[in-house]
């Protein structure tokens, strides 16, 4: 596929991953992971750097959404003192051991998560 | 349980949730899911709640990665700006659509995509196998 068809599939994707993130508040990453991975599987051959720089580029779209929802007065964060530390602990210790976990293993936790989310989405 | 002890269990929970988004495997269902069945928090509540806990575990993540140099920076801005655009379409469209529809799409979508992927891990492990097998016959 010509590098040009693909960045445009690549920039409906991302506009498509922000539209679920505001639709449905979760898959954006996902839809934009699998796009990357596989329409650029040349550029980026290891599935952990798309995963990396998926999740990087939802980062403003979801502060957006946040912001978004705390507007609407749907952000409550009266329980979210508990949760801050250590997410931003977990998220730092994951990044610091996803090198050393095999890209095979991180593609099977990933399909297994999305196969989870969409039983979710269809039937939770 | 004392409050203490489910604080802390609490935060046990959390930080398990974030390694895993910090290894890329995307966990927002999981606090979503826990949040809401075991906490009885609101969907709504727990969704926004997702996005805020995925802001702070993804740029604690995305510190450690810049200094490994792992993110390009030109194609995330774009892609990250592109995505905004999609979140403010859907926030302005959002209330003509059925939600309950577009997540069934969706859902059915992500089943698909998955299960392609295992399929192809396990068409792939078979057929090494068949390799190997093939090759200590000769």
């Amino acid at each position: 596929m010509a590098k040009r068809i693909k960045n445009i599939f690549l920039a409906i994707a991302a506009v498509a991953a922000g539209l679920c993130n505001a639709l449905i508040g979760a898959g954006g990453g996902i839809l934009l992971s699998f796009a990357l991975g596989g329409l650029f599987s040349d550029e980026l051959p290891d599935k952990r750097d798309v995963y990396v720089n998926s999740q990087a580029a939802m980062i403003p779209c979801c502060i957006l959404s946040c912001v978004i929802y705390a507007y609407k007065g749907l952000l409550d964060t009266s329980g979210f003192a508990v949760l801050a530390i250590p997410a931003a602990i977990g998220g730092a210790l994951g990044s610091i051991i996803l090198p050393s976990i095999k890209s095979g293993i991180i593609q099977l936790l990933f399909a297994a998560a999305v196969i989870w989310s969409g039983f979710r989405m269809m039937f939770g | 349980m004392n409050d203490n002890a489910s604080k802390i269990s609490e935060a046990l929970i959390s930080l398990a949730i974030a390694v895993l988004s910090g290894l890329g495997v995307g966990s927002g269902g999981l606090l979503v899911i826990w949040l809401t069945l075991l906490k009885g928090v609101s969907p709504e509540t727990a969704r926004g709640l997702n996005l805020l806990f995925f802001v702070f575990s993804a740029s604690a993540a995305l510190l450690v990665h810049c200094t490994k140099g792992k993110i390009r920076l030109g194609t995330v801005s774009l892609l990250s700006a592109l995505a905004c655009i999609g979140t403010l379409v859907g926030v302005t469209v959002g209330s003509a659509i059925e939600p309950s529809l577009l997540r069934k799409i969706f859902g059915a979508m992500l089943i698909l995509s998955g299960g392609y992927t295992v399929f192809g891990k396990i068409r792939a492990f078979v057929k090494s196998k068949a390799k190997a097998h093939l090759d200590n016959v000769r």
